[in-house]
């Protein structure tokens, strides 16, 4: 995600039109951004032509660039901007439903309540017997397989769409809670909210992969 | 926050790894693990979702 030299040397060689310093920036920070651009459209090739527009904004407005952000946030917050407007614009063909997007329930238990015991059982609330159940091999270690790759971009694709968000940039690229709340427009507890149903939900989805008869 | 049920320590997980639990709940919530298998599994398959999800970001340069 770092791209080499240190930030205030990358805005200075941008500002003097280094078009060296330039390239690594947009081969440093666009697979990011496409990740992010990718959880508020509906296409790669959207996301890709969101993350055009985002390196040309920057270009036209890096004059007017104040520090008061890093150079980083500053970016992305334009990327999410323009993404969000591509993805506005593209559901406007489809109904969306107020303020919570659809799918998305802001309370509620993020771990079906038929895995714990009901209430009357002497353990009411606690796990039933052989949950949750054991993962077979850790699907993090070493390099993802190919398969576990897919398995989790399709669990943050079926993710309502500010999880998803929340997720790819904390956990996916690595961004820090602060810059996300700044980026997404969020406040800290929002940003852990939708961090913890995230979160809880691709776990689900590798419960279902990992926790079968198979290796690693 | 009461957390002896295995129901309510699965929703407070994200804010342990946050460190955003209160002094008074992180000892609750590692009472609850030191008793609980299944917590303790919960909470290490979480902290493999959320590995495995950097994986992903890494995979990609």
């Amino acid at each position: 995600m770092e791209a080499a030299a240190p930030p205030d040397a990358i805005l200075a060689a941008l500002l003097a039109g280094d078009e060296a310093a330039y390239a690594m920036l947009v081969q440093a920070w666009s697979p990011a951004m496409l990740r992010v651009a990718r959880s508020h459209v509906r296409s790669a090739e959207t996301a890709q032509d969101v993350v055009q527009e985002t390196w040309l904004a920057v270009l036209r407005g890096l004059g007017g660039f104040q520090g008061r952000s890093t150079l980083r946030t500053w970016v992305f917050r334009i990327l999410v901007n323009t993404a969000r407007s591509r993805g506005a614009r593209e559901a406007r063909t489809l109904p969306v439903a107020g303020f919570a997007e659809p799918g998305e329930h802001p309370t509620g238990p993020t771990v079906p309540a038929g895995r714990f015991l009901p209430a009357g059982d002497p353990w009411a609330g606690h796990w039933r017997d052989g949950e949750p159940r054991p993962w077979r091999g850790d699907p993090s270690q070493g390099a993802l397989r190919a398969e576990t790759r897919r398995l989790l971009e399709n669990a943050l694709d079926t993710l309502p769409p500010r999880q998803r968000a929340v997720v790819v940039l904390r956990d996916v690229e690595g961004f820090g809670a602060v810059e996300v709340c700044e980026l997404l427009d969020l406040s800290e507890q929002n940003q852990r909210v939708l961090l913890h149903r995230g979160r809880a939900k691709v776990r689900a989805a590798l419960e279902d992969y990992v926790g079968q008869e198979r290796a690693g | 926050m009461n957390l002896s049920r295995c129901q309510d320590v699965v929703e407070v997980v994200t804010e342990h790894l946050e460190g955003g639990l209160s002094p008074a709940d992180e000892q609750a919530f590692a009472a609850h693990l030191a008793e609980c298998e299944g917590c303790s599994t919960y909470l290490a398959q979480m902290r493999t979702t959320v590995d495995a999800l950097r994986g992903l970001g890494t995979d990609s340069r």
